[in-house]
């Protein structure tokens, strides 16, 4: 979306719970290598993902992820 | 054990499976020859009969090495962790992928060889044993690589329906890409000059189909790789 970027507090998130990537993918059904990527903004996760990762976290989407504004 | 032991160990047994089924492999294609020297009717003539003894020997040597090797190292128990497994199936990932990619250009290249043989078949002639060995190969290997996209494989169910995740299918996605802008430019490249040079034509195509194939498999190794980090603890 023009002007907006994807930012996310999986890591927070995560620490607060005490999970590593791989017991957090292992939790979700992915590689850690997609926790990895979407914690550090470089892959956008789909609905499907990011609604498992609320899921596990016990939190609403939008606790864990949020737009701010990017480069145009 | 510690975490990083067990993962060490588990590695290290990875790598002695992995030796084995390579000398194992070696040993199978060199009794393959050995069989079709066996045959007879080849223009080349006869194979030297010690020579056969000697070669059979070492690919019988071969395959008890690479069983030995395959069968000798066991996983400690406590290495059977989903997160170990996970981590274990990881590293495998990179390299399974980028084989997996390749596997397209190494039937191609040995099409040649099938293309030649059909053409010494059709004409008349007694197959070569080169060619029956070229042949069975190719067969070989296509079967192989149907088994691998029919869901089979060495990867467990469970590894591969967890590592096939989306990050990794939109990483296939943009390396296949770099593949189709190389192809389809090429093989419109190849048709013009074949219009006017069919000899040069000849020599470009399979330049174009190794580029077509190298380059999204060096591609994914690259982006695969970007997206590796280590894992971050809690």
């Amino acid at each position: 979306m023009n002007g907006f970027e994807l930012k996310n507090r999986l890591k927070e998130a995560r620490a607060e719970l005490g999970l590593t990537q791989t017991e957090l993918a292992l939790r979700v059904g992915v590689s850690r290598k997609t926790i990895n990527t979407v914690e550090n903004g470089i892959f956008t996760p789909s609905t499907t993902l990011a609604l498992a990762l609320a899921a596990v976290f016990e939190r609403p989407v939008e606790a864990l992820f949020y737009l701010a504004p990017g480069v145009v | 054990m510690t975490e990083a032991e067990l993962l060490g160990a588990a590695r290290r047994i990875d790598m002695r499976r992995k030796m084995g089924m390579i000398v194992a492999a070696l040993g199978g294609v060199i009794g393959a020859i050995c069989v079709l020297q066996l045959i007879p009717g080849d223009p080349g003539g006869p194979a030297d009969r010690l020579e056969i003894s000697a070669f059979a020997a070492i690919s019988l040597t071969c395959i008890a090495a690479g069983l030995a090797l395959i069968l000798g190292g066991r996983l400690p128990a406590e290495a059977k962790t989903p997160r170990l497994a996970m981590l274990r199936a990881e590293a495998q990932q990179l390299p399974r992928q980028t084989a997996f990619l390749l596997m397209p250009l190494s039937l191609a290249f040995m099409l040649v060889g099938v293309v030649g043989a059909a053409v010494h078949v059709m004409h008349g002639e007694p197959m070569r044993r080169v060619e029956m060995f070229s042949t069975g190969a190719f067969v070989f290997f296509l079967a192989a690589f149907g088994f691998i996209l029919a869901g089979g494989g060495i990867i467990g169910r469970w590894a591969r329906s967890v590592l096939d995740d989306e990050l990794t299918r939109t990483l296939r996605a943009r390396a296949l890409q770099l593949g189709y802008a190389i192809l389809l430019p090429g093989v419109a490249i190849v048709f013009v000059v074949g219009l006017f040079r069919r000899d040069l034509a000849v020599e470009l195509a399979p330049i174009v189909a190794a580029l077509g194939v190298a380059a999204p498999a060096v591609r994914l190794f690259m982006l695969e790789r970007a997206a590796t980090g280590d894992d971050d603890e809690a």
